[in-house]
């Protein structure tokens, strides 16, 4: 097992490769001059030139690749924002953890409300239990998040005065973007749990562990939702996935340094460094996220253990024929 | 009759769908000695897996609903006829002790019967410590003595159930259902789903078992050879309905039921030399819709205007020997007149 | 077994992700004493940098170029003069040579003092940075000089009437050259202040999030009132406000019109709402059809309802205009009847002069704009008036990199901006057709009068206020006849705070100023 772990992590290199060849294509063809954003709409055409000759933006493409990567492979340098001029990898290094810590506690939040729901709509199928919380979950999903954001900010902070309305320095105020961000995730959980929660305890084996006489419980929990965890997990699995790439909204309204504004104003400023080497990590992280989850449904369903072992095996196989 | 561990009262049982009532169960009596085998044929959709769940206390709820009559375990009711949300959490209650312990029951299918992501031999030593106030050591024990017991090593306890062919998965099915040592097994067409090479070996195992723990057995099988090889009794269920019911002796030598001999004639034969299998004509009536007439008219090939508009209750042809059909009457009648004849 | 490593495995897997990417730069924080005073001001965005002598400038660095640096001189808008600031007395040598007197107690952030030979330091540093060519280009570096340590002779290229405003503009904070230096240099600057020698000092500055000020004690002005100022980034407009109501914070910049309007009235807050000198310019490519035909632009010009349009674009917070220079601009000069004046509305007359136009039809045209402020309301007003007269205008909203470079390189049919320049001469770059796109960045590509030309180059150099104000007058006079731009409006600075909180001044261009603010 360690060695898929070893080859799904060396596969990153191709992705990451790939994935800095397209997002200098786009570079390229998207329009929009960064320096517009560095000397400002007034400087003279003298300065602009200056400033193209020193970011390296007259270089053929290719050699503007070649610098860059080259940089990447015997440095770790992804270069410096264009706006900023900060090496880029510190930048994202220090916002990367806020939208980490978002991510996670938004996701386990939306799972501790969300699965209990799901497996009570399940068991409970067409009861008025199950329609309340389907319609809960539906609203989940369809609420705008900027709304459910500013009327929980409006009624916790402005109102009742409970939660600060910004920053973050305590856990109060992590409370209401966690929130914002874990009700959306929260209907989608749920609707993932009860279908997979339906198709479950309909199987012969819940009916072989009700014959058993096990109470109900330990029926629907031990044997019904550990079945029914694969679609869960995997939805968990994109979710955290799509995350990471930052939480744009929830961050502009509690005033979070995460990193979807910092993608967001490098894209507009056309700061092509931070995009980079942003998008750089946001493919190791959704990587490590995906190898994450594989293992998590070997660890859950046994069934699954077998397919990445024999592909360790191929590997093996590969090596030996090249000795 | 204390030694009847098994006892099935008239027993009615519906399907209440959206749809419609599907009478499922249509007064079925019937009743199991310690160590006896009961075998209950029928085609699909007769109602014999209906009355092993109602015995197990397993309809499927809300839809499945005990009507009128009983079932007694040791002298015991354990069915709820009420529907009292009440009664019937009690009665829950009560059958949770029961399952697995004094009556349990293997399933059709043993590929889907296991739970995929838990090891076999934990499937086992669950249900020995739902009953039995046992260490978990203990259990993994006496869960491992039970894999040998049904032919599967113990070290392979920790292995899952996709790591083992259909026919020891039955086997650990077998060892779960047997692992408490139940009153009364119910088997639910255990072999269906098997290769026909492992079939023979499963029931064996099971009846040897059965006798081991001189367990009641209650075999449900579409498959009259498996009844002649190993039950003692045999019952033909048709539309929920019990229509003949007597020793293998009775039903094999003896068939009765113009059903019962429709499927003797359905068979292949090794002494008969037939080009084509006989059929039976016609499909069951529809359970949601049954007719007032006997319900095998329509597909009856000896049936009469008697069979119109009433159903025929059973009657006793010899004893221990009943039979649903008006046919039979005028012979039974005669013998009852006979015999009070004789007796004045 | 297998199952439990895998499960570790993935645990420590999250774990170690999470380990690698969890160093976050932690700041310190000013000490909380008992009493102290804190300002929590609620800001759009970070600022590009903290060094504005070498950066490209933007509604984000204003309030905080104010607080960390100070110019040679500021504006002062409640008596509407300059007032000495570094400088604390001025003559003037010669039409291109002004001296400055300096005070002998400023001292930078990092201990240095500010002396003469750092007001040439600064302007040299900012002219080679061309980053804020409009401030900074004016200057003549070879003609300034120290004079001794605490008198300094600023001198321009050409002479200059308008060099005060330009003096008092936030890029021209004055920097200790040694302090730089010590400090890594302008690109350090950027991050980590100290060669300012404002009222505040810089502490910490977490990007998005806050950039964290302490009170300046060696100020020359005086103890400032607030131990700290802390500019809290909130880039959700709503947000902001919500974060004043809850008092998370005490102040708001940029605050939403609506919102803002709905406070009016409120004795917990305060609204301050102050005229600026910038117009919403819309500049029309006159370098080619249908702006080459000077009817169509007229027409134009009479078909806006300007009253109406205030009204409901800016709420309220913003006034009409009624010339290319906004009322307030200090080069304005009001129409008086000696010309005909377009910029009013009157739709019949804007209905004839169509008619006799090149298109009596009407005709399709793209509008591009940043999407700020109050731009997309006015760009969707202008489109729903110009159809009275059978223009259609197509709204094109475009990021900000695109738009600046289209304007520069004439790639457009009619752009929106705002230019806020206190020197005309800069604003008046749009209308010279001498200049063109690329040197003035955007502009009409309208070729003016012979008499236009001459009265430009007359009046940029003359000093004699009097007749130059004359000269500024005709030369509004032409332009406003031949409408190469339509304007409609200026909007307010609007600032909404706490009740309690005082003393927050604007400088002339609607810059704000905090660093005397206090409480009652």
């Amino acid at each position: 097992m360690l060695r898929y772990i070893i080859k799904r992590l060396l596969w990153m290199i191709p992705v990451v490769v790939g994935v800095v060849c397209i997002i200098f294509f786009l570079s390229v063809i998207t329009p929009g001059d960064p320096v517009t954003s560095l000397v400002g709409a007034d400087a003279p055409p003298e300065v602009r030139e200056a400033m193209r000759e020193k970011l390296g933006l007259n270089d053929p493409i290719y050699i503007q690749f070649v610098n860059y990567t080259v940089k990447i492979i015997t440095r770790g340098d992804f270069g410096n924002s264009y706006i900023t001029g900060q090496p880029v990898f510190g930048e994202l290094m220090t916002r990367f953890p806020v939208t980490l810590k978002l991510t996670i506690a938004s996701v386990i939040v939306a799972l501790i409300l969300s699965v209990p729901l799901g497996v009570v709509s399940a068991v409970k199928r067409n009861s008025w239990i199950d329609n309340a919380s389907m319609a809960l979950s539906l609203m989940g999903v369809s609420i705008p998040q900027f709304w459910l954001g500013l009327m929980t900010l409006l009624l916790f902070a402005v109102k009742l005065h409970l939660l600060p309305a910004s920053g973050i320095a305590g856990i109060s105020g992590w409370v209401l973007p966690v929130l914002m961000i874990g009700v959306g995730n929260m209907g989608n959980f749920a609707r993932t749990t009860r279908a997979s929660m339906l198709e479950v305890i309909q199987q012969d084996y819940i009916r072989t562990a009700r014959a058993k006489g096990q109470t109900e419980a330990a029926v629907i929990i031990r044997h019904g939702l550990r079945n029914a965890l694969i679609p869960i997990v995997a939805n968990v699995g994109n979710i955290i996935g799509i995350s990471l790439g930052g939480a744009v909204i929830a961050e502009s309204i509690f005033s979070l340094s995460g990193v979807g504004q910092y993608m967001l104003n490098a894209i507009n400023a056309r700061n092509w460094p931070s995009v980079q080497g942003g998008i750089i990590m946001l493919a190791i992280a959704f990587s490590i996220i995906m190898l994450i989850m594989d293992l998590l449904y070997a660890a859950i369903d046994p069934r699954l253990k077998s397919e990445f072992r024999s592909k360790g095996r191929l590997f093996a196989k590969r090596k030996q024929k090249v000795a | 009759m204390s030694d009847k561990v098994l006892e099935v009262k008239n027993l009615i049982v519906h399907y209440e769908t959206e749809d419609g009532v599907a009478e499922a169960v249509n007064d079925v009596s019937f009743s199991l000695s310690a160590g006896e085998t009961l075998g209950l044929v029928g085609e699909t959709g007769a109602g014999k897996t209906t009355i092993a769940l109602t015995i197990m206390g397993l309809l499927p709820k809300p839809a499945g609903q005990v009507i009128s009559g009983e079932v007694l375990l040791n002298g015991k009711n354990i069915v709820e006829s009420s529907r009292s949300r009440f009664k019937q959490r009690a009665n829950e209650r009560m059958m949770r002790k029961l399952r697995g312990d004094d009556i349990s029951m293997i399933f059709q299918d043993p590929m889907s019967a296991l739970n995929p992501v838990t090891p076999v031999g934990e499937q086992i030593a669950e249900v020995l410590r739902l009953h039995n106030k046992i260490s978990k050591a203990e259990a993994v024990l006496r869960a491992t003595e039970m894999m040998e017991l049904v032919g599967i090593p113990g070290e392979r306890y920790k292995n899952y159930p996709h790591e083992f062919s259909g026919g020891m998965k039955q086997r650990i099915v077998i060892a779960i259902a047997l692992a408490c040592n139940p009153r009364v097994l119910i088997a639910d067409e255990p072999t269906t789903a098997l290769d026909v090479t492992i079939q023979a070996q499963v029931l064996q195992l099971m009846n040897g078992l059965k006798q081991k723990f001189n367990t009641a057995l209650l075999m449900i099988t579409h498959d009259l050879g498996v009844v002649a090889d190993i039950c003692d009794k045999c019952g033909v269920i048709y539309a929920g309905q019990m229509v003949e019911l007597g020793s293998v002796e009775h039903i094999f030598n003896n068939p009765s039921h113009p059903y019962t001999k429709a499927l003797f004639n359905a068979l292949p034969s090794l002494d008969k030399d037939v080009e084509r299998l006989e059929s039976i004509q016609g499909l069951m009536s529809d359970p949601m819709n049954l007719p007032p007439d006997c319900t095998f008219r329509e597909r009856c090939a000896e049936k009469c205007e008697k069979c119109v508009n009433t159903d025929p209750p059973l009657f006793e042809t010899e004893p221990g020997h009943y039979v649903r059909c008006h046919r039979i009457a005028p012979a039974v009648e005669a013998e009852a007149s006979n015999a009070k004849e004789a007796a004045k | 077994m297998k199952k439990t490593l895998a499960f570790a495995l993935a645990v420590l897997l999250i774990i170690s992700t999470a380990a690698c990417s969890s160093a976050p730069a932690s700041t310190p924080t000013p000490s909380a004493k008992g009493a102290s005073q804190k300002l929590v001001v609620a800001h759009k965005g970070d600022p590009g940098g903290l060094f504005a002598q070498t950066i490209a400038n933007s509604t984000f660095n204003g309030p905080l170029d104010y607080l960390l640096y100070d110019p040679l001189v500021f504006y002062d808008n409640d008596s509407n003069s300059f007032k000495p600031c570094i400088a604390e007395k001025w003559e003037q040598v010669d039409s291109t040579h002004m001296k400055f007197y300096l005070r002998k107690d400023v001292y930078a952030h990092d201990g240095n003092q500010i002396k003469a030979s750092d007001v040439i330091y600064t302007l040299k540093t900012g002219q080679e940075s061309g980053k804020v060519a409009s401030y900074y280009d004016r200057f003549d570096l070879k003609e300034c000089k120290v004079v001794d340590d605490y008198t300094v002779i600023v001198a321009t290229k050409t002479p200059d009437p308008y060099l005060f405003y330009t003096l008092s503009g936030n890029a021209l904070g004055i920097v200790s050259e040694a302090a730089v230096k010590a400090g890594g240099g302008p690109d350090a600057q950027q991050t980590k202040p100290t060669a300012g020698s404002g009222a505040y000092k810089f502490v910490s500055w977490e990007r998005g999030l806050k950039i964290v000020l302490a009170r300046n004690d060696r100020y020359w002005g005086g103890k400032p009132y607030f131990d700290t100022i802390e500019v809290r980034i909130i880039t959700d407009i709503s947000a902001r406000m919500m974060n004043l109501e809850s008092g998370d914070v005490d102040v708001v910049l940029d605050p939403d019109v609506t919102q803002a309007k709905a406070l009016l009235g409120n004795n917990k807050f305060k609204v301050d709402n102050i005229k600026t000198i910038a117009s919403n310019m819309f500049l029309m490519n006159c370098s080619k059809a249908p702006f080459n035909d000077v009817k169509v632009r007229q027409a134009m010009a009479l078909a806006l309802d300007y009253k109406s349009d205030v009204e409901v674009a800016m709420k309220g917070f913003g006034y009409v205009t009624d010339s290319i220079f906004a009322n307030a601009h200090p080069a304005y000069a009001a129409p008086d009847g000696s010309y005909t004046n377009y910029y009013h509305y009157d739709l019949a007359a804007a209905k004839k002069l169509m008619a006799e136009s090149k298109y009596p039809n009407g005709f399709t045209f793209t509008l591009k704009y940043t999407e700020t402020a109050v731009y997309p309301a006015l760009a969707q007003l202008m489109q729903n008036q110009l159809a009275q007269i059978g223009i259609k205008v197509v709204l094109a909203p475009t990021a900000s990199t695109v738009f600046y470079t289209d304007a520069a390189a004439g790639n457009f049919d009619m752009y929106l901006a705002a230019p806020s320049f206190a020197d005309p001469f800069s604003y008046l770059n749009f209308f010279d057709g001498r200049v063109g796109f690329q040197k003035a960045n955007g502009g009409c590509g309208w070729q003016g009068p012979e008499e236009l030309n001459t009265l430009i180059d007359k009046a940029k150099v003359n000093m004699d206020e009097a007749s130059r104000k004359e000269m500024l007058k005709k030369i509004q006079a032409i332009i406003n006849t031949n409408v190469p731009a339509l304007v409609l409006g200026s909007q307010n600075r609007v600032l909404v705070a706490k009740a309690d909180v005082q003393g927050i001044k604007y400088q002339v261009n609607g810059d704000i100023i905090l660093s005397r603010a206090g409480r009652k």
